[in-house]
């Protein structure tokens, strides 16, 4: 059970932003997909999505090439994007973005997230950024997606926020396979498992995050743009 | 006199209601201003008058009127502006060759002289508003505004089908994250915006005339209404239309050449307080997640 790119090369507006991207992520794990701004993490997760076009390699799903099917079907194949700007419908309501987030009724999430049931008819425009965040998780739980690609989730967060997410994601990785792409180093280091590294387009290297810091790339990777962070 | 003149703005702002809140949808999801929709108002408009003169009832003139419409921009949107969808300017530009083919078609087979649109029965008849008569058509046009935006609202907000509009309306790029095909949405919001012109051009007739340059007459002022309304907002659009409806009879009733001046002012009074419109998206919040 796993996704899987393979020698995955990328264009944007013509230019190549990735050129060899390789990594396998497990079910029931989180990776962490490290790197400088710019290195391509964020283009890496719209390619698996089909929003970026594949200019080489191949995305596996489970065995199943996703060659060039649309956005919509690979998120009905299992795979799920929450973007870094939350991935939230802002003009609906916490109740509607979740009814549209797919399979379950929406009162399934108030398990793990207690938090939205006082915020149910609110415009998600005027939620908080962390109350955002935790309905785009609360989405992507609903969705029934196998496989999770969450962008910078930290970004702008409060350390208490940050402590909760940081927990709804470990929650989260019982039943699914989360690629998570991070430059706070100590949220990704609490709550991933393994790590690996881009630079300029390119994975250099992987390993488990309790070994991050010995990696010979890690100086280069991660010299810039990088936050410690809060701990999550 | 002055409730006389109230009233004439809201059955207006009703026209304009059904007449933009199509067009409104469409730019929602597909991100093109669809001067076709002038083209559509045209068909309807002469489909009704058709309709009538052969002995229909105005109530089924009217949804032959939608229904020609929505089936022409079906056809549109699958046959021109599919293959076009990565090519907003490409669009826009179809969709002013459409109006302006079907106008001249119009033109050829009608001729371009006014027809009186025949009003029987309660129709043509008046009520006394004011200590005067206020015709009772004016009342239906009110009527049908006001059913258009509840059946609107019931799609729109207590639908599944409503839900993933608007989540296209808002953000394709997200839409398609969450696995709703946005493809059939476009051609269903099309269709709609396709029969609401039809409809709005099946009102116009008793009151505007029957006439090949109607189409192009009344798109400035659809244009205004969903500006000032907020691009994609039906709500905005309701409010909108209210706006000039009522500008347009009060200041047509005190300074009849004004009426046009002053909705342009109040379009450009909004662009430069409130570009998103009244009741739009703010700018950047549109499919923010679009490459």
């Amino acid at each position: 059970m796993t996704l899987e790119l393979k020698g995955v090369q990328a264009r944007l507006q013509g230019a190549p932003v990735l050129h060899a991207v390789d990594l396998a992520l497990q079910r029931g794990e989180v990776l962490a997909l490290l790197g400088r701004n710019g290195a391509g993490k964020t283009t890496t997760l719209r390619t698996i999505m089909g929003l970026t076009d594949l200019s080489s390699g191949q995305v596996t799903l489970e065995g199943m090439s996703l060659g060039t099917l649309p956005t919509w079907q690979r998120a009905r194949t299992g795979l799920y994007l929450v973007p870094e700007d939350g991935g939230v419908f802002q003009e609906m309501t916490v109740l509607e973005n979740l009814r549209l987030s797919g399979r379950g009724q929406p009162e399934q999430v108030l398990g793990a997230f207690p938090e939205l049931r006082p915020l149910w008819q609110r415009r998600a425009a005027l939620l908080s950024g962390g109350e955002r965040k935790i309905l785009a998780l609360a989405r992507a739980a609903l969705s029934g997606s196998r496989w999770l690609l969450i962008d910078e989730p930290s970004l702008g967060l409060a350390p208490a926020v940050l402590r909760r997410l940081g927990q709804a994601i470990r929650e989260m990785r019982a039943t699914c396979g989360i690629l998570l792409v991070e430059q706070n180093l100590r949220f990704a280091q609490a709550v991933a498992d393994r790590y690996v590294l881009m630079q300029r387009g390119a994975t250099v290297d992987r390993g488990q995050i309790a070994d991050l810091r010995q990696s010979p790339f890690f100086a280069q990777a991660m010299s810039f743009g990088s936050r410690e962070g809060d701990p999550a | 006199m002055i409730e006389n003149v109230v009233l004439a703005g809201i059955s207006l702002a009703a026209f304009y209601f059904v007449l933009s809140a199509g067009l409104s949808l469409v730019f929602g999801i597909m991100g093109v201003l669809n001067f076709a929709s002038a083209g559509y108002f045209l068909l309807g408009l002469y489909a009704s008058w058709y309709l009538l003169g052969h002995h229909s009832g105005f109530l089924l003139a009217a949804v032959g009127a939608g229904v020609l419409a929505g089936v022409v921009a079906l056809i549109v949107e699958y046959v021109l502006l599919r293959p076009l969808y990565r090519n907003p300017g490409g669009q826009l530009l179809t969709t002013l060759g459409v109006m302006l083919i079907l106008s001249e078609a119009v033109n050829w087979v009608f001729g371009p002289q006014i027809q009186q649109e025949p009003m029987r029965g309660i129709l043509a008849a008046t009520v006394p508003i004011g200590g005067l008569p206020f015709p009772v058509y004016r009342i239906v046009l009110i009527g049908s505004g006001l059913l258009i935006y509840g059946l609107l609202l019931i799609l729109l907000r207590g639908t599944s089908l409503g839900l993933r509009v608007r989540a296209g309306v808002e953000s394709q790029t997200l839409a398609e994250l969450s696995g709703i095909r946005v493809m059939p949405l476009r051609s269903l919001v099309y269709a709609l915006g396709g029969v609401l012109a039809g409809l709005a051009g099946a009102l116009y007739g008793p009151f505007g005339g029957v006439y090949p340059g109607a189409g192009a007459d009344t798109l400035l002022l659809t244009f205004i209404v969903v500006v000032i309304g907020g691009l994609g907002s039906v709500g905005g659009t309701l409010v909108a239309s209210l706006v000039i409806g009522l500008a347009e009879a009060l200041v047509g009733f005190y300074a009849p050449n004004l009426a046009l001046t002053v909705n342009v002012l109040a379009m450009i009074v909004v662009l430069v307080l409130r570009p998103q419109g009244l009741l739009g998206q703010a700018p950047g919040r549109r499919d923010t997640h679009a490459a």
